[in-house]
This record gives C-alpha cells, structure tokens and sequence, in this order.
C-alpha cells in the first residue's frame, strides 16, 4: 500500500531523510520508532505529503506522492491532484489539532462537506457514526476545549476516517496523553489494526506497538538502522536500538 | 435669529443629516471589512514581494491623519480628470482607510491562529483557499473581534471629517443649523447623543459577541485551546 523507496529530505544544507526504503503492505500496520530528530514525524508528513521531499520515492496504492513524472522529470502535481491523495492518507498529530471553532460532531463532519462534497446532514450522520465508533457519541455537541486530550485524539482519529483513507498516519499520538488517556487511544488503534486499516505509527509505546505492529522500523539520523517483526524489540541487533530501549525504560 | 423655533422641527434636517453619516459609515466599514479581510488573507499567504507592497501601502495609508487622506482624495483625483461627487469622493477616502485598517487586524488575526490548525486541514485535503475560509479566519476572528469592534467605532465617528469638505452629513448639518438658529447647546447635545446611540450598541454587540465565544471554551485572547 505504501512503498516508500531512497527517499530523501533535507531543510538547507541538514539532512533530515537520508535514503529510506520501506514497504507498508495493505492492511499492515508498521510501527516507527526513533529518538528525536531521527526523522519520523518528517517520514510521515512526506507520505501526506505537508512536506515536499527531493529524492526518492513515495507510493501510495501504487500512484507517486506529490508529483508527477513526464518525460523522466519530476514535477509538482496539480493542487487538487495533492490534496486528493492527502485525504486518502490521513494524519493523525500528536497536538490533535481540532478545529477549536467547531464541536466535535462538525470537526468530523466538516472535510466531508467541504472535501467529499457531501450535504451536511449527510456529512453528520456518517460523524455520528464515526464518533460512536469511537465511544464519543455522547460528546458530540462539546467544543474541543471542553474535551481531554485522549477525546480529543479520538475525535481526530474519527475525523481521519470520515474520509475513509486508503491508509492512516499516526503521528506520536499518545505522546501528549497521561497513561490512562493514552490507553483509550491506543484502544481505538488496536480495533483499527485488527479491522485490517494500513497505518503507519510512530511511537514511543514499545509495549503497544509490539502488540500491535507487524512490521517495525528504527530509525537514526535519518536512516533505517534495524528493522523487523514485533519481536525485534525483544531481541534488537544493533548497539544502537539496544541503548535506545535501554534509556526509554530508564524514563 | 429665529429665537421661536424647537430642536424638534429642525429633526427632519438633522436626521436626513444623520442618515448620511451612516450610510457613509456602513459603506467605508462594509467595504472597508471585504477589501480588508482579503488584503489580509493575501498577506498572510503571499509572498515576499506581495507582502512588502502591501506592507509600504499600509505604510502610506497609517501614516498620515485621516483628515490628510480625505484632502488627498478630494484634491488629488480632481487633478488627474477624475472627478466624483462630494459624497462619493468621501466614502472612497473612508473606505480606503477602513480597508487597510482593517487589513492589519485581520493580518494580525490570522497570525494568532497556529500554523497547525492550516496543516490539519490540509492533511485532510481541504485546498488552500477551503482552509483558509472555514477553518483559519473563523478562529482569527474571535482575536479579531475587540480590535474591529474598536474599528467600527471609530468609523462612525470618524465619517465626521468629511463635514470640512462641504459634504452634507450630520456634522456639517449640526453646524448649519447652530449657525442659523444659534442653539448651540441644544442641536450639540442632540449630535452627542445621536452619535452614543449608534456606538454603544456596537460596543455592546461586540461584548455580545465574546461572551459567545467563551461559552465555547474560546476567548478572544491568543493560545486558546490546542
């Protein structure tokens, strides 16, 4: 579902992405780990494409991220073309980023009105939904600032699906929840996984994301250092994931 | 000297005055807040070249008095052939400033408005101009709102100036009539309150307005909620 080949990203002269190949395959969830700065939030945001990248390539569902090739050479693709791919793999950010102006319904609802083209009873109805999937039916009419962050997360998770994505991103999303918010949320990604939604994760939840990745990654410095099935973190390889899980049990 | 008549009967004139002064208000804020508000989207989404053309007209407008800008559009226009009536010649110079007025609170608005809120949106696939519209200048309103209240205000007030130039609103009528009648104090203190009448409901719905806003957890301060 995502093929990502030698990407490569740099702002100025630093190298953020230093030639990453991975494969997402359908129904898959992939999990990302790294210290900061390793480039796993950039890695995301050049699959939604919020960032343009300057080599390599990303696929998703086999069709080029961002731009288009005529005649060997690269070129932006039309606005609507990007934005097009970007509801078909949504973002989920670790500040959840709701639209504060609008009550949860509506954050769900808006980009199916706005970008699906629906009628918004329509566009409400399918959020309802959503929310009850969620377990938020019963906050629907709040406004974002009188939810907690673990149903704030879960409202940005239900507003990534509304548009129903080839594929979800899933960006640090515990990493600003207490423990027990952080469970309702993961809870939600757990039922995603096993309903075969292709995800790619990053995270710092080794537990959750042994339980609930196939495949994993560890990214330094902007390369893939160690990668492998969930047992990887049981028995990493490398010095370098070794002393990384060393200090994140340390924390 | 007519000693014999009330403020009463010179209501129909003063009015007919007053009528003037809004219509002049309401066309430099109406206008003044559309050229406004998309001179500031162009601002907050242009680039380097836009922004400093943008940033010398504000330069431009601001810094001289209003009562020097209104003298430039009467005096100036006429010059070049382009000639207007006294009315229309005072609602372009309002609406010129109310936009470019406008345009920096509305810059400012959308400022305080974090950069998250626009990727979110177009993670979703929202385009630019969807995103901007529905999900950025609803929120750069709630910090916009006392400014532009303010904003409202002052050009009711403001529409005043333009009695120097001959143009027939409620000031220029007020002083007429003292003139002729002598009653200074009745037909001022008439004018005061014509005027208190028109800006203290403004004032009031813009409170109205904030008090809304914080019943959706929202202030109109920066950094509210994430």
């Amino acid at each position: 579902m995502i093929e990502i080949t030698a990407l490569k990203k740099s702002y100025d002269a630093r190298t953020i992405i230093d030639g990453i190949t991975l494969s997402v395959p359908k129904g898959t969830v992939c999990g990302v780990l790294g210290p900061s700065g390793s480039g796993k939030s950039t890695l995301l945001r050049c699959v939604n494409f919020l960032e343009p990248y300057e080599g390599g390539e990303i696929r998703v569902d086999g069709e080029l991220v961002g731009y288009e090739l005529d005649n060997g050479r690269r070129a932006l693709k039309p606005r609507r073309e990007i934005a097009r791919m970007r509801s078909e793999c949504c973002m989920v950010f670790q500040q959840f980023n709701l639209f504060s102006h609008m009550a949860a319904l509506d954050n769900v609802a808006i980009a199916l009105v706005k970008v699906r083209g629906l009628k918004a009873p329509e566009a409400r109805e399918k959020a309802e939904a959503l929310l009850a999937k969620v377990g938020l039916s019963n906050r629907k009419d709040a406004y974002p600032a009188f939810l907690s962050g673990g149903e704030q997360q879960r409202v940005a998770i239900a507003r990534a699906l509304a548009m129903q994505p080839k594929v979800l991103l899933l960006d640090e999303v515990t990493s600003a929840l207490d423990p027990e918010r952080a469970a309702e949320v993961l809870d939600v990604i757990a039922t995603l996984g096993r309903e075969g939604m292709t995800m790619m994760m990053v995270t710092h939840q080794v537990h959750f994301a042994r339980e609930v990745c196939r495949h994993m990654v560890f990214l330094d410095e902007g390369r893939i250092v160690e990668d492998g099935g969930p047992d990887m973190l049981a028995r990493p390889k490398t010095q370098r994931l070794r002393s990384f899980l060393r200090h994140l049990r340390l924390a | 000297m007519d000693r014999s008549i009330s403020v009463i009967q010179l209501l129909p004139l003063l009015l007919k005055g007053f009528g003037i002064t809004l219509l002049l208000a309401a066309v430099a804020i109406g206008l003044g807040a559309v050229f406004g508000t998309l001179l500031g989207s162009l601002y907050a989404w242009g680039g380097r070249v836009v922004r400093a053309v943008l940033f010398m007209l504000v330069t431009i407008v601001r810094g001289v008095p209003l009562v020097v800008q209104v003298f430039a559009v009467f005096f100036m226009l006429p010059a070049y052939g382009i000639k207007f009536s006294a009315v229309s010649s005072a609602g372009i110079a309002l609406t010129l400033f109310a936009s470019f007025t406008i345009m920096e609170i509305v810059r400012g608005g959308i400022e305080v408005v974090p950069k998250a809120q626009m990727q979110a949106a177009l993670s979703l696939g929202f385009s630019y101009h969807e995103a901007m519209r529905t999900i950025v200048l609803p929120q750069a309103l709630r910090s916009m709102m006392p400014s532009l209240v303010n904003q409202g205000v002052f050009m009711v007030k403001a529409t005043s100036v333009v009695s120097l130039f001959g143009v027939t609103e409620f000031m220029y009528v007020s002083k007429e009539q003292i003139e002729r009648t002598l009653m200074g104090f009745e037909i001022m203190a008439f004018v005061w309150i014509a005027y208190t009448i028109v800006c203290y409901p403004l004032t009031a719905l813009g409170r109205r307005f904030e008090e809304h806003l914080k019943g959706r957890g929202q202030t109109s301060l920066a950094g509210a909620g994430a």
